[in-house]
């Protein structure tokens, strides 16, 4: 198993990095050395080590300039600080950056293989779970949408035979449930993988526009018409068309739609000739259309046209278990894409992430955890790092219909302590429990002040 | 053809008793096949416990005595011993050279421990082994009970083993077969 760790021994005093590559190398490790701070961020960048070994005083960059420069290229790798000059300064200032250990020069050799070799399984420990989670995340996983949710998976499953033909979906659900996803996996899944996928938001086309942008129209159809243009429809022949916010189409455009949808034939605007274009239709809405239809404000024909296969994609409260899988699948998209060192969610700030109403869902959710790992000054998100509105405890559940007793009582009891900065006696007295009952809640709950009051 | 026997000059420095001498000198002889000859390391040249007590340094005892080693020389000193990396070690070696050092300071078996002498005497035999092992070019050796095992700790060098695993004895028969071995780094 050593033969495959490697570690980096950084000291620009010959004698002392070949005297540890020695030492280390006759433990079994794989070892390579550097002479200076950026030597060492060279070698890390071409090949990373599994641990790193850091003389605090280097000429040009010093061990902690070059943990935090190899910190900032996202890396986790756990790093020793070894110095011969050693004070309470540079061990805080080396624990700042995220030092795993401080060793004084000469090392105690008992110390140091027990340290190393710690640190090693420790990284072991955690590339294994990574792999293990990822392996996990995949089974959860269809194309682009992640859930271990029941109601999910069953739609997994639906899609995943819907794509097979051509027949026209539905996609129905709030804001931010990822409605325009489940499209894209229709299309990826389907045997028009290789074809287009175009979509079109219908709440943002005026009328008069959208019938040139759905049809296309001939040169010289209208006034501003010099060329030939070639509508949405036609442009994803062979491939996928996306409807969204189809509750936004206006009455006349609806007609046009139910007519193409009976015929698969169009013709430009300003144009003779009929086209017949081989299109599937997929169509979203955050809007209640069977009642827009009982109102009138929607074709029925075209509602029944368009409601072939009918998915409906439940809101984030109602799928609360993927609220950990996806905020950790956020967390390291977009650690990874800012290149910051942020590890993991702290189980506190989970548990306000696991508790808030989700008003704008998956989405929402995905907007948080960005801020959060935008703003966080260590490698764990912690509740300070949540927007404000999310740690204040009527933010966290609802009474709404959905909301279990258990929910509500636990938001009740948060509520209650935030507005009494957290008095255990004033709140017990409100509540009309005992202190010890409270107490017992608020371990039972997980409950953490978040703001301390101070004195 | 038989292997030349290795001829090793074993020296003691310091208060290093000469029934600790002669016990190491008898193990180097069966596990090595080498001719050993004992002697007492000259008093001018300070490679025992200096009167105040203080650490010596491993790699500057091996470099005094490399100068005028004629055969493969081995110190043992009731010195404590440190390299400027590492807090203490039990022996040091200069590869290929060959000289080795072994210190004793560490080895003694508590007060209380009926083994005394004897226990001090197998211990330094052992280290005495692994660090000529070194000399004769080994790494450490993974085999649980190989002399040329890693040991940090005194309990570490009891668990050792009183011999070389099979692929470090091969080693050690072509090092010997092939003569007088060339000066290489120094290991601990």
């Amino acid at each position: 198993m050593n033969g495959q760790t490697r570690i980096l021994v950084v000291d620009d005093e010959l004698h002392m990095r070949s005297a540890l590559a020695d030492w280390l190398g006759d433990e079994g490790y794989d070892v390579v050395t550097a002479a200076g701070g950026e030597e060492a961020i060279r070698l890390f960048g071409e090949r990373p080590a599994d641990l790193l070994l850091l003389d605090l005083k280097m000429p040009g960059i010093d061990g902690i300039e070059t943990m935090r420069r190899i910190r900032t290229i996202g890396s986790s790798v756990p790093v020793i600080i070894i110095t011969a000059y050693a004070t309470i300064e540079t061990a805080v200032a080396a624990m700042k950056v995220g030092a795993a250990d401080y060793l004084v020069k000469p090392v105690n050799p008992e110390e140091l293989s027990v340290i190393v070799r710690k640190l090693v399984t420790h990284q072991q420990v955690l590339q294994e779970n990574i792999a293990l989670r990822k392996q996990l995340e995949k089974s959860y996983e269809f194309h682009d949408l992640l859930s271990k949710n029941a109601r999910m998976q069953e739609i997994f499953s639906l899609v995943r035979s819907a794509a097979q033909s051509s027949a026209t979906v539905l996609i129905q659900g709030e804001s931010g449930t990822g409605k325009e996803l489940v499209a894209r996996a229709i299309h990826r899944a389907s045997d028009r993988a290789k074809g287009p996928f175009l979509a079109i938001s219908c709440g943002a086309l005026a009328e008069s526009l959208c019938e040139s942008e759905l049809f296309g129209h001939e040169k010289g159809a209208f006034t501003d018409a010099k060329f030939l243009k070639r509508g949405k429809i036609e442009l994803a022949d062979k491939g996928t068309l996306f409807f969204d916010e189809i509750g936004d189409l206006g009455p006349k455009m609806q007609v046009d739609l139910l007519r193409f949808l009976q015929t698969r034939e169009l013709q430009r605007v300003g144009g003779n000739e009929v086209l017949r274009v081989d299109v599937r239709v997929v169509a979203a809405t955050n809007r209640p259309l069977e009642h827009m239809v009982e109102e009138g404000t929607f074709r029925r024909d075209l509602y029944y046209r368009l409601n072939v296969i009918s998915v409906f994609l439940p809101p984030l409260r109602e799928r609360r278990e993927d609220i950990p899988l996806l905020g950790d699948h956020f967390l390291r998209w977009f650690a990874a894409h800012t290149r910051k060192n942020v590890e993991r969610i702290s189980s506190a700030a989970m548990g306000i992430l696991a508790r808030y109403h989700w008003p704008g869902n998956v989405r929402e959710l995905e907007n948080v955890v960005e801020r959060a790992v935008v703003l966080c000054g260590s490698n764990l998100i912690t509740p300070e790092d949540l927007p404000e509105p999310l740690r204040q405890p009527q933010a966290l559940v609802e009474a709404g219909p959905d909301a279990t007793l258990e929910a509500v009582e636990r938001a009740h009891i948060e509520r209650v302590l935030a507005h009494n900065g957290w008095n255990i006696q004033r709140s017990a007295e409100i509540l009309g429990i005992d202190r010890m009952t409270l107490y017992r809640k608020i371990r039972r709950f997980n409950l953490v002040r978040t703001k301390p009051v101070p004195g | 053809m038989a292997a030349p026997t290795p001829r090793i000059d074993l020296m003691l420095a310091g208060g290093v008793t000469g029934e600790v001498g002669a016990r190491v000198a008898q193990v180097v002889t069966e596990r090595l096949g080498a001719q050993v000859s004992l002697s007492r390391a000259p008093a001018a040249a300070a490679w025992g416990k200096s009167p105040d007590g203080a650490q010596r340094d491993a790699g500057a005892l091996l470099e005094s005595l490399l100068a005028g080693a004629g055969e493969t020389r081995l110190l043992l000193t009731d010195a404590d011993l440190c390299t400027p990396v590492l807090q203490y070690v039990f022996g040091a070696a200069r590869r290929g050279a060959t000289v080795a050092v072994v210190s004793l300071a560490r080895l003694a078996a508590p007060a209380a421990d009926p083994r005394g002498p004897a226990l001090l005497a197998e211990r330094a035999g052992k280290e005495a082994l692994h660090e000529l092992g070194h000399g004769f070019g080994l790494t450490h050796c993974r085999e649980p009970h190989c002399l040329m095992r890693l040991a940090h700790t005194v309990q570490q060098v009891d668990e050792r083993g009183n011999d070389f695993c099979s692929a470090c004895r091969d080693h050690l028969n072509e090092v010997f077969s092939a003569g007088p071995t060339q000066p290489g780094g120094s290991r601990s």
